[in-house]
């Protein structure tokens, strides 16, 4: 880094703090971006300033939103009573593009994972509790990546759900296993969704 | 199963080097420290991903080089192909049939081997971990789902002995333990039970492969032995209970401890001849003995479930290995196991044998045919 002058080996050393970013990616990426015009580096400043500034979590999924209700929520056609348990906000996208799911959603921002200190508290439980005991819910799909973590975490949820009566299935068939549901191609997905079991 | 050609490039002491093999016998022959074992590492890591002898990747990487090649012509029943390692500093890629592998431990199941060194007749005495990594890579190398349940059962086991620890500091409430119980017992369970029936069916094998190098005078038995205190012919779902059982019966013991002491990676094998444990009370030769026939039964096992024989790799054991114990392990592979010898002379029991065989003499990297 001592090679560098200072700026350029702090946006370096910023851009390599970004996953998947190595330090020869993020050098490339610097350089691009000392290549590039006045505005084009301003309008990049100010985009990524502005998805944080402009983007909150939805009042009743969590999903990441630009108005105080997502879109999904805000949909009418969609049917309120199920809701799908994911962890991120990009499985939603992941299971939107199946075209197959109708009811709406509960993003968790997180996984059950004692190595990295994240415990039930740690991720959106609380408001799936009141959204569960304030709404006329009749069926929760967990949809948590599968991979241990994802497992417990639905595990978990069965435990949390258990004094109420609503139908619970966990979507685990013809998912890649240890995988993300991200990387999950929509034909496994819609697979998924047909069989998923009752738990 | 065999391999037809090996490349190498800039790996260990081999500037570049290209063989063609033979399909049954090659003989590699040479002084100390010229590069002998480094030939059988390469095809270990062709067969597994990883050195036998090594967790540090950029070892094998030559002294003045970045970057180390392996390539390997795998011939087997239904098909051919080729597989290459690209070694760097920070990693190895592999390819098969020019198709990159996502995951290194992909290429398990491509190539079999099984290999033979001094430091394995130590498997018998040695420590129950080296047992359990032995039972461990002979099922992943035929059976994928054991793999990946052994490797989910890893990741399990991590999270739940940070969660006990947890607990123990009071960071945690003990329910939460539920939920990667019950994953544990799932996962455990079935890597126990794929264990129990491999152990079965090697024990029969080595007890064959034993009685006859010791001329039917010793009985060999080798035995499963679990902290679930397991009997025989159990089935999943009793082991889960008795794994269930178990391990609510040490909860308060794990918490104190702060890791998990119920399961399979606290298991060990048991080997006995005439009813005596050998690794407590066995002289050096019966534990030889007793690994050699492992060994061969490993052999015989691989070829069961597969349909055909790995390929074996013998690292200098002719020099630990009496005549009659030599003699009969190459009745056994004779003509149809692909074997790879090392030695540092041509043993007598190799010169007798009637086989179709090539001979190289090593130096300092560099082969010649002899
Ligand atoms: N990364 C490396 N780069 C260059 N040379 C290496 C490297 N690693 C090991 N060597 C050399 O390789 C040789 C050891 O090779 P190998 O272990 O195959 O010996 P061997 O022929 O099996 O000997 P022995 O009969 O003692 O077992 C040594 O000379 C060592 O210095
Ligand atoms: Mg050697
Ligand atoms: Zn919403």
């Amino acid at each position: 880094m001592k090679h560098y002058a200072q700026p350029i080996a702090k946006l370096i050393g910023q851009l390599t703090k970004l996953p998947g970013i190595g330090p020869k990616t993020a050098q490339r990426l610097a350089f691009y971006i000392l290549d590039s015009t006045q505005e084009e580096v301003e309008e990049l400043a100010l985009t990524i300033k502005d998805v944080k500034d402009n983007i909150n979590y939805c009042s009743v999924c969590n999903n990441f939103s630009a108005e105080e209700v997502c879109s999904i929520c805000k949909d009418e056609t969609r049917d309120t009573n199920t809701i799908c348990i994911v962890e991120n906000s990009k499985d939603i996208v992941a299971m939107e593009r199946t075209g197959e799911y109708k009811g709406v959603y509960h993003v968790l921002h997180g996984s059950i994972s004692p190595m990295e200190g994240r415990g039930p508290d740690d991720i959106r439980l609380n408001s799936l509790l009141s959204r569960i005991k304030e709404k006329n819910i009749e069926e929760v799909i967990l949809a948590t990546d599968p991979n241990v973590e994802g497992e417990a975490t639905a595990m978990y949820i069965v435990r949390l759900l258990e004094p109420f009566e609503i139908t619970i299935s966990r979507i685990a068939h013809g998912l890649p296993v240890g995988g993300d549901l991200e990387y999950a191609d929509e034909v496994t997905l819609s697979k998924a969704l047909e069989g998923r079991t009752k738990v | 199963m065999y391999l037809t050609g090996l490349f190498l490039n800039n790996f260990r002491n081999y500037n570049t080097l290209e063989l063609n093999l033979n399909k049954n016998l090659n003989l590699f022959i040479g002084n100390n420290a010229q590069g002998k074992t480094n030939i059988l590492e390469a095809i270990y890591l062709l067969s597994t991903g990883n050195s036998h002898r090594t967790n540090i990747t950029s070892e094998m990487i030559n002294w003045n080089q970045e970057k180390a090649y392996v390539k390997g012509e795998v011939s087997r029943k239904e098909r051919n192909f080729s597989i290459e390692l690209l070694i760097e500093n920070r990693g190895k890629k592999a390819k098969v049939n020019s198709n990159s592998l996502k995951k290194i431990n992909e290429l398990l199941g491509y190539l079999n081997t099984i290999i033979f060194s001094p430091e394995d007749l130590e498997l018998v005495k040695g420590s129950p971990a080296g047992r359990r990594k032995f039972i461990n890579l002979e099922i992943s190398q035929v059976n994928s789902y054991y793999r990946h349940n052994l490797k989910e059962y890893n990741k399990v086991l991590k999270q739940r002995n940070n969660l006990l620890k947890d607990i123990r500091e009071k960071h945690s409430s003990q329910e939460m333990l539920g939920v990667w119980d019950q994953q544990l017992i799932d996962l455990g369970s079935k890597v126990i039970l794929k264990r129990l029936e491999t152990v079965e069916k090697l024990g029969i094998l080595a007890r064959l492969m034993h009685r006859k190098i010791t001329d039917g005078s010793e009985t060999l038995k080798l035995k499963y032995k679990s902290s679930l205190d397991l009997s025989n012919d159990l089935s999943l779902s009793e082991i889960k209970d008795k794994f269930d059982k178990k391990i609510k019966s040490f909860r308060q013991q794990e918490i104190d401890k702060g890791y998990s002491i119920v399961g399979p990676h606290r298991d060990d094998m048991l080997f006995e001849v005439n009813d005596i444990n050998i690794r407590k009370y066995g002289s050096q030769g019966q534990q030889r003995t007793t690994a050699l026939a492992l060994k061969l039964a490993e052999l015989e096992f691989m070829k069961s479930e597969i349909g055909e024989y790995p390929i074996l790799l013998l690292d200098d054991v002719f020099s630990e290995l009496d005549g009659k114990r030599c003699h009969y392990l190459l009745k056994v592979i004779k003509n149809k196991v692909q074997t790879f010898i090392t030695s540092t002379k041509v043993n007598k029991e190799l010169s007798k044998l009637d086989l179709n065989k090539s001979f190289y003499r090593i130096k300092k990297g560099t082969l010649t045919s002899i």
